[in-house]
């Protein structure tokens, strides 16, 4: 007998599933959510839903695991004390519980296999019955199934997040590896190119291309004025262009300053600069300023090499130049044959060829490494020789017997200074190396006969002096000066006991021709003094300077006194 | 009564189904709705779309979008202000009645075959909270026989950024077929209008 179901059964039957099958939709979107919060609001805004409830709250154990306990958002209220200890009191358990404003309570704990997540409190005017009890109980134990899967998603999205975290990291890591790797390389490879160049003995050339070669970029090495040493790579101005001597040297101090390669307009250049001199420049021609670092690093340590190469340079242009003036001093002086060749030929020098001992004396600026730069210059421009030295104040050339090239000599070193006076003496012809002191005598005979000429500046030469010659012979000095002490001997006593001028007054008178004018004017005095002075010479010479023999011996003496300088 | 193959995400629907589909956000909704009243009007049923205004011209121009100039004709776009909320409130009594015309006018007057009916609720959580909400689900349960008395398929779209338990639930006990999550599910203990 088939068993009757009451109609109002059938209807909360119904209603039941209806509601389970509510529940069961609602478990999804909880699922689905990955959420928490949002479960937890899910589940707090359905219990009005399911029957006769109302909702105090969700409650759940804080974050931050001190065991504390927090009230959920939803529904807006406030934690109440006596609860939350209640709570406390029931753990992962379901209970009753006291809750303000409705007879009956009750906590459902939001428990999963994984753990328990909290409770659902929920409130009513009266024990809801066993059907509607079940409801929120699947609710609850919904709701911490969701909570239980939304934790472990953010554990797993935390998990990757950090994972992604670790490897963008570890990409990062290896990519600047990568970099400092691939940037080690090149810095390796600009030092080996740039060593081998140096080693080769390339020179400047050799680093300017290889510079070139490391950068892409025109290069130029320039001496410290800006002259061009050498280039590579294309568009090598012609002219060169030459800077501004005051901005240059400005452009210069500064980057010494700063200490690493400078930009000046298109260029980005480093100072070739051992120690604390300056000798050249080494400059990358950039004019898009599309220059890296890579290229600043091989400018710079191309710097380096071009200052290494420019030192040695220097230093054995130095070492070649003391050779010379070693040389230059000891062939002057006097030494064999064999000695001065096998020297000669040790600086490229071949002494074979007849000489000429060229000696240079000059006034005002005129004077010191100046005028031997000059000289050194101006032999080289006309090919004359290129052995030169210092000597007794005067620069001394040994030039090559070449006829007729002493007059441009003279013209050159004057031109040179055009406010100073130069004085060039011509010794005579050197054979071989022992007639080099001759020549060295000579030439300072010569050098003193145009310095004591009313043109001192201009040149001599020892075979044209005539009478000089004669006075100025070696061997017969004595009987000179004898002469000299002879006609002069008063005078040059008065001028030495009261500080005088009266031999050089009437040297200058007699050089003149006895004209009163060009004689003040040569000593720069007034006629009334000349004539005074040239009262006392009578005076004190007791000679009548009107007398023809009288006038010829001192002419002749007062020469000889110039000459011999006495 | 006229039949159709009526698609919803690629889920089979039946004539006089009336669904209750839950979605997140406005994406996700039109993911849903174009196709769906793409459909409809390639195969040459009336669909009508009750959605906020704002929303009109975008929809409008996906659904139409490769399809005839008769389409046009096909597509019926309303406010939810012209038709739940026209006078300012919400009468079950007043929308019903609206139903009935609508269906009268389609398949009576015009001769319809079959038509497609979405409303986006999004305007029920601005309007109603506790007990109003249950008026509306009273409403909703009697929809689910304008449904069934004419050859169509009716779309509920709730949004889960919107409504929480408190309209989900009801939503949930009186509509007999549920989409979401990509599935269709059966109700079969929904609160049906010949029971009340």
């Amino acid at each position: 007998m088939e068993a009757q179901v009451k109609p109002a059964n059938v209807v909360r039957l119904r209603n039941q599933i209806s509601n389970l099958h509510s529940l069961f939709v609602l478990s999804m979107m909880m699922t689905e959510s990955r959420d928490e919060d949002e479960i937890l609001s899910l589940a707090v805004t359905s219990v009005a839903s399911l029957g006769p409830c109302t909702t105090d709250g969700a409650y759940r154990p804080a974050a931050e695991g001190d065991g504390e306990i927090d009230r959920f958002r939803e529904p807006p209220g406030r934690k109440r004390k006596a609860l939350v200890a209640a709570l406390r009191a029931l753990g992962g358990d379901d209970g009753a519980v006291e809750v303000t404003g409705a007879p009956w309570g009750f906590a459902f704990a939001l428990r999963s296999l994984g753990g328990h997540w909290g409770w659902l409190v929920v409130g009513a005017a009266a024990e809801p019955t066993a059907d509607e009890q079940f409801l929120l109980k699947v609710l609850a134990h919904q709701t911490g199934s969701a909570l239980e899967n939304a934790a472990l998603h953010r554990r797993e999205r935390a998990g990757a997040g950090e994972l992604r975290r670790v490897n963008t990291e570890l990409g990062s890591v290896n990519g600047r590896l990568a970099a400092t790797v691939a940037d080690l390389e090149r810095t390796a490879t600009i030092h080996e190119a740039l060593t081998r160049v140096s080693a080769s003995g390339a020179g400047e050339e050799g680093i300017a291309r290889t510079v070139f070669e490391l950068t892409g970029y025109p290069v130029a090495v320039e001496d410290r004025f800006g002259n061009l040493r050498a280039w590579a790579g294309p568009g090598r101005p012609d002219p060169y262009p030459k800077p501004d001597s005051r901005k240059r040297a400005h452009l210069l101090r500064q980057a010494r300053r700063e200490g690493h390669p400078l930009r000046d307009g298109d260029r980005l250049f480093a100072l070739a600069q051992p120690r604390d001199e300056i000798l050249g420049v080494l400059a990358l021609l950039d004019p898009g300023g599309r220059t890296g670092p890579h290229d600043a690093f091989a400018l710079e340590h191309g710097a380096l090499v071009l200052a290494a190469e420019l030192s040695h340079l220097r230093g054995l242009g130095e070492m070649e130049l003391r050779l010379r003036g070693d040389l230059v001093d000891d062939l002057c002086t006097g030494t064999d044959d064999e000695s001065a060749h096998t020297r000669a030929q040790a600086i490229g020098y071949d002494l074979h060829r007849a000489h000429r001992v060229i000696v240079v004396q000059g006034r005002g600026k005129a004077t010191g490494e100046a005028l031997a730069r000059s000289v050194e210059q101006a032999a080289a421009e006309l090919e004359v020789g290129s052995l030169v030295g210092r000597r007794q104040g005067a620069v001394v050339l040994l030039a090559l017997a070449v006829p007729d090239r002493w007059s441009e000599l003279a013209e050159a070193l004057a031109a040179e200074f055009p406010s100073g006076s130069v004085s060039v003496g011509v010794g005579g012809r050197c054979d071989r190396p022992a007639d080099f002191p001759r020549s060295t005598r000579e030439a300072f005979v010569a050098l003193g006969v145009r310095q004591a000429s009313r043109q001192p500046s201009g040149f001599t030469a020892y075979d044209g002096l005539g009478i000089y010659r004669i006075l100025a012979g070696g061997e017969h000095n004595a009987e000179v000066e004898g002469f000299v002490r002879e006609w002069l001997g008063p005078l040059l006593d008065y001028d030495a006991a009261h500080g005088a001028e009266l031999v050089k007054t009437l040297s200058t008178y007699l050089e003149c021709g006895g004209n009163y004018d060009e004689t003040a004017d040569g000593l720069a005095i007034h006629r009334s003094t000349l004539r005074y002075r040239l009262q006392r010479i009578r005076e004190v010479s007791g000679l009548d300077l009107g007398d023809v023999d009288a006038r010829f011996n001192l002419h002749a003496a007062t020469r000889a006194w110039r000459v011999l300088g006495l | 009564m006229g039949t159709r193959s009526v698609t919803l995400n690629g889920l089979r629907a039946a004539t006089g189904d009336h669904i209750c589909a839950f979605y997140r956000g406005r994406e996700e909704r039109d993911r849903l709705l174009i196709p769906f009243l793409q459909e409809g009007v390639r195969a040459g049923d009336v669909c009508l779309c009750i959605t906020g205004a704002r929303d009109h011209r975008h929809l409008e121009r996906s659904i139409l979008d490769g399809c005839d100039d008769d389409a046009a004709d096909l597509l019926e776009m309303r406010d939810s202000e012209e038709t739940y909320l026209a006078g300012g409130t919400f009468s079950a009594e007043r929308m019903l009645a609206n139903w009935r015309d609508w269906g009268e006018d389609i398949f009576g007057r015009r001769g319809k075959a079959f038509a497609r009916a979405t409303t986006d609720l999004s305007w029920v959580q601005t309007v109603f909270t506790g007990p109003a909400i249950d008026d509306f689900m009273s409403y909703e349960v009697q929809a689910t026989r304008y449904a069934r008395a004419y050859p169509q398929v009716a779309l509920c779209l709730y949004d889960l950024e919107k409504f929480r338990g408190d309209v989900i639930i009801p939503a949930l006990k009186v509509h007999p077929k549920v989409f979401f999550a990509g599935m269709l599910l059966e109700n079969p203990y929904y609160v049906d209008p010949d029971d009340v």
